[in-house]
């Protein structure tokens, strides 16, 4: 079978056949059954997790076994899974086939917070990886078909791969660690989160605690130029991937392992009780996330434009700078759109003149002003990063929502209140009393990204010949990199769509900014 | 002969999948609604079938795609959950919208049930498009790519020929049915008011001119000129120099834009010891032309043979011989400062116009300010004299001659002789006569634009439109909007366009314009000379790379490297021209 599809400027030749997916799919579906009945404390008995879990490692490898071309996309893949195994299975089906009655009560919800996050992720991600480990194990071993970039032709001579070299990668990542592990710190309570960081080494002090934080931080960043270092080669794209992975970390570290390290829990606890005091960390691993993959993604995209694009061989008709235009432009209308939608909520929390502060008023015709302005600015940077990204309406509004997430945490949390000259907390209770500019932010990305799709399909013109797509009329959409990060851009809008709702609305017990 | 299926965009299509949509989404709620949060199941109906619309619209040209369709789903329902869930539903029943984290818990039911309707809509409407979608209509089967049923074609490559082709392209942006070609004796598309600047070196030719192929993404462009148009049978003839693969071009309209030519008024002796100024080749040519005669010149010991060598005359007062005279004359004086044997003194500069003031196009005012100014930098003005003749080495004033080896012609213009092939009636001045529809009143298929039509225009004081390229692109603009409006049987667009403004650069920081009746002159008029010049040059590279050509200009001096070998005349061949 031949797939023509090209990723990461590699033309795949073939796609796994079904019997090596399958099996693939059911070991690593064993294996994560296994470790989630050991290590985690809320699962049914052995041998149901263990039928689950190897269920859904064939239903992986049917499902998702052809797009697993990377460790990056068999983790995310397999959190896609989890998630969906979450709401059908254990959320639907299983609650049906017992007999329990009503179902998706807030209550019961809540109590299978915990299950939530062992299919996400204790299921989900390690299901993903190991899948993508063991099919590659297969391959090698039994000489299979290898999804493999084809060798120069004289057709169509090969030139710089588009993305970075691995060590190149691995430094960008480093330096994007640290960079997010600086922001990270922004909004919460050093003076708790240090010491607790350092008793990870038997220590007590502040500074190791830092200096721990720190290499903790690069140490992930490494990780996410190794696990995404031909995922994550564009800005909007990276920006995906790193809040995906930072949520990811937020389970993996204060979560889990924290505990389990320094003995708190013993096998791991995931109560909903529990994660909302971890609210505080949740922004800060969103943020940091979002940080090292957006870095991660420019450097990427740099590399494209000064030694893969610029290259005569792969020179398009519309260099970066006039597609860099084209982003403006469209951007700036899509904000204004995003913006007026976004001032519903604005009025209806009586938020204008806080928005007026920032250039020292207190008017709702200049918070106005101010707000569109922002929201112009946002519009701007969404039409830069995303502009080849979106490829259909759908895909415009998730990407949309998804960005309107990211400046929720990053500019509602984060910015604001330091453009006012106050530190951001990001403590359960004001992330809970920033609610309502989250569904502004949710309003403002579902305008900006439909608009912002409506009007590239405006200015879009079928081309002729060998540039002709019959099938779309944004020719101008990437439809390797849009495939590539769809699934990661479900998995996290999912993620986020449950998982805050959750933390920010249910019983409010926790009062911890860590 | 490929085939491929594909989503077709017609209204009818649109409706077909909005109803299944609705359909599946109405199945989907009803499934779900079974088992949802205790609300009533008319709202759950309501929801499934919005969302099943949306999903159609968000999601509906998407070729069909198993789990992608199930994930495609979660979008959708998030979407509905914060529009219909969180406030609209809320808003109907007299609640506040749920924006306070602490109400969200009672929400979050329904998120899970919509997530859930969702998913399944996804998956049954792409279930459906993939088993019953070419049955439904929803995907269409077509030859890939469909042949073209309707030919447009246009002659020409300047303004109206481009504006026409780009406004084409748009109205039958996604109509691979109708076909535009677009033939043009060069492949790029000259910036006319950047000319002298090229010919002055301070601007990189090809910076000035964007290839006609980057501009177009259906338009197919023939480059070559045009033998005979039959217009009965509806067919362009194209010349054994056209880079085509047909020799003819048949046409269901034809756009006629190909432009003016010097008009040298039957004087051969001009015609064959002029350089002319209308292309790119000749802006190029004549620069190279100046640069060789200054290094002759250098090394000429006989001061009678030097001064022809370093005198410069141009014919013609209107935009184009100013303009030109404005840059000649910086780059001429600004060049001597590499050939340490010349005195600036030297070099003279003549300006012949038959006019009592040049730049007769603009108010007197500011002619008689042109010409002062260009004066003070070193211009003579012949005025109201006449070239009438031209031999190699001088130019004839009837009884006076200047000795001089550059003589460029900007005093006349006339119609493409390629309106004669048409075998349609001409106009006294050549032209083809157009209704201010710019459709032919005899032949309903035969329209034009540009200089080489007789447009009425009710704004000009002669009645017709002048032939600037501020109206050429108004008028392409027009013919490309009314073609779609013939074709998809619609009322036309009249031509009805009042005239911004002109400008003239005199040369260094210099300029006069006169926009909506007020005049400007000096360092401001330049200024605005190169914002709108420069704002018109199509695509943003070539204005980004013009630019950078003029900020360059303020820290070196202009490039004398001479590109274009006019053969080695020896000293005699000099001698005896002067």
């Amino acid at each position: 079978m031949i797939n023509r599809n090209e990723t990461n400027g590699l033309r795949i030749t073939g796609v796994p056949w079904l019997g090596q997916r399958l099996l693939a799919g059911g070991l690593a579906g064993l294996l994560a059954g296994l470790f989630c009945s050991f290590a985690v404390e809320q699962v049914d008995s052995l041998l149901i997790t263990l039928l689950t879990s190897i269920g859904l490692g064939l239903v992986f490898g049917l499902c998702f076994g052809p797009v697993v071309r990377t460790a990056g996309a068999g983790l995310i893949g397999g959190q896609a899974l989890g998630l969906l195994w979450w709401l059908f299975g254990s959320l639907t089906l299983l609650p049906l086939l017992r007999g329990e009655g009503m179902l998706w009560t807030g209550t019961r919800i809540e109590r299978l917070f915990a299950e939530l996050l062992m299919q996400w992720v204790g299921l989900g991600a390690l299901l993903g990886v190991l899948y993508y480990g063991i099919g590659e194990w297969l391959r090698w071993r039994y000489s299979l078909p290898t999804p493999a970039p084809v060798a120069p032709t004289k057709r169509r001579p090969r030139s710089q791969a588009i993305a970075p070299p691995l060590v190149q990668s691995l430094i960008i990542g480093a330096f994007s660690g640290l960079l997010g592990s600086w922001v990270f710190a922004w909004g919460i309570d050093r003076n708790a989160f240090y010491p607790i960081v350092a008793q990870l080494v038997g220590a007590e002090s502040m500074m190791i605690g830092r200096t721990l934080h720190y290499v903790i931080g690069t140490v992930i960043g490494i990780s996410f130029g190794l696990l995404f270092q031909r995922d994550a080669q564009r800005p909007g794209v990276g920006l995906l991937w790193g809040i995906n992975y930072g949520l990811l970390w937020w389970v993996i570290g204060p979560l889990t392992l924290m505990p389990w390290l320094l003995g708190v829990r013993q096998p791991v606890v995931w109560s909903l009780n529990v994660a909302q005091n971890f609210v505080a960390s949740l922004i800060a691993h969103l943020l940091y996330g979002a940080l090292v993959g957006y870095f991660v993604g420019v450097a990427g995209k740099l590399w494209e434009v000064l030694f893969v694009a610029s290259d005569p061989i792969n020179r398009r008709r519309e260099g970066a700078g006039i597609q860099g235009v084209q982003g403006i432009l469209l951007g700036t209308a899509s904000g204004v759109v995003g913006g007026l939608l976004f001032t519903i909520v604005m009025v209806g929390v009586g938020a204008l003149p806080t928005i007026a502060q920032l250039v020292g008023a207190r008017s709702l015709i200049a918070g106005f002003v101010v707000h569109l302005l922002i929201s112009i600015i946002i519009g701007i940077s969404y039409g830069l990063l995303f502009q080849n990204q979106v490829n259909n309406y759908g895909a415009g509004l998730a990407w949309g929502m998804l960005y309107g997430v990211f400046w929720w945490a990053w500019g509602a949390l984060t910015l604001f209140p330091l453009l006012l000259r106050q530190a951001p907390v990001w403590s359960l209770a004001t992330v809970a009393g920033a609610y309502p500019s989250l569904i502004g932010h949710l309003l403002y990305g579902a305008g900006l990204g439909l608009f912002f799709h409506y009007l590239t399909q405006r200015y879009a013109i079928t081309p002729r010949g060998r540039h002709a797509h019959p099938a779309s009329a944004t020719a101008n959409a990437d439809p390797a990199v849009a495939d590539a990060s769809t699934a990661a851009l479900w998995a996290v809008t999912l993620t986020l769509a449950i998982l805050l709702p959750l933390l920010l609305s249910a019983n409010q017990t926790g009062g911890g900014s860590y | 002969m490929k085939i491929t299926l594909y989503s077709t965009f017609s209204r009818v299509t649109v409706l077909k999948r909005l109803l299944l949509g609705l359909i599946v989404g109405l199945l989907a709620a009803r499934l779900i609604g079974g088992v949802a949060p205790p609300e009533n199941m008319l709202v759950h109906l309501i929801t499934g079938s919005l969302m099943g619309m949306g999903y159609a619209w968000l999601f509906g040209t998407q070729t069909p795609r198993g789990m992608a369709d199930l994930l495609n789903g979660f979008p959708v329902a998030i979407g509905a959950w914060v529009l219909l869930g969180v406030n609209l539903y809320p808003l109907l029943t007299g609640s506040s919208p749920m924006w306070q984290a602490n109400a969200i818990i009672t929400a979050l039911p329904t998120l899970i049930a919509y997530l859930l309707m969702g998913s399944l809509t996804g998956l049954g409407y792409g279930a459906i498009c993939h088993w019953f979608g070419q049955r439904l209509g929803l995907l269409t089967a077509v030859v890939d790519p469909p042949p073209v049923q309707t030919h447009l074609v246009i002659l020409g490559g300047g303004y109206a020929g481009v504006a026409a082709a780009e406004t084409l392209e748009a109205e039958f942006a996604h109509d691979p049915t109708v076909g535009i070609w677009l033939v043009s004796s060069t492949n790029y598309l000259l910036h006319t008011p950047m000319l002298s600047e090229v010919a002055a070196s301070a601007v990189n030719a090809q910076h000035i001119s964007p290839p006609l192929r980057s501009a177009f993404r259906r338009v197919q462009v023939v480059q070559g000129s045009v033998e005979r148009v039959d217009l009965t049978e509806r067919i362009v003839y194209l010349a054994a120099d056209a880079h085509s693969p047909q020799s003819q071009l048949p046409f269901h309209q034809l756009v006629v834009a190909v432009g003016a030519i010097p008009n040298f008024f039957g004087n051969q002796s001009i015609e064959a010891n002029s350089f002319t100024f209308k292309s790119l080749d000749d802006a190029v040519r004549l620069r190279n032309h100046i640069i060789d005669r200054f290094e002759r010149a250098d090394h000429e010991a006989d001061a009678a043979v030097r001064q022809a060598l370093l005198t410069f005359v141009v014919a013609g007062g209107g935009f184009a011989g100013v303009e030109l005279m404005g840059s000649l004359n910086d780059f001429t004086r600004g060049i001597t400062a590499s050939y340490p044997n010349l005195d600036p003194d030297e070099v003279r500069i003549v300006l012949v116009h038959s006019g009592e003031t040049i730049l007769p196009e603009l108010s007197p005012t500011l002619g008689q300010y042109a010409q002062e100014k260009l004066a003070e930098r070193g211009v003579e003005f012949m005025l109201k004299t006449r070239v009438t003749g031209a031999e190699a080495g001088c130019v004839l004033l009837g009884e006076k001659a200047i000795a001089t080896h550059t003589f460029v012609w900007t005093a006349g213009n006339r119609p493409s002789p390629v309106l004669q092939q048409l075998g349609v009636p001409l106009t006294q001045r050549g032209q083809l006569e157009v209704n201010s529809y710019l459709v032919s009143p005899t032949i309903p298929y035969l329209w034009a634009a540009g200089d080489c039509a007789q447009v009425p225009d009710k704004h000009s004081r002669t009645g017709f439109a002048p032939p600037t390229a501020q109206h050429a692109l108004r008028e392409g603009k027009v013919i490309g909007h009314n073609i779609a409006a013939t074709l998809r049987k619609r009322g036309l667009t009249e031509f009805d366009f009042k005239t911004l403004g002109s400008l003239s650069a005199l040369g260094h920081q210099l300029a006069v314009a006169e926009i909506f009746g007020y005049r400007f002159a000096g360092l401001l008029a330049w200024l605005m000379w190169r914002t709108i010049y420069l704002s018109k040059l199509p695509t943003l590279e070539k204005r980004v790379r013009v630019g950078l050509d003029w900020l360059l200009d303020l820290f070196f001096p202009p490039d004398i490297v001479q590109t274009i070998d006019f053969g080695r005349e020896t000293k005699e061949d000099i001698h005896d021209k002067s």
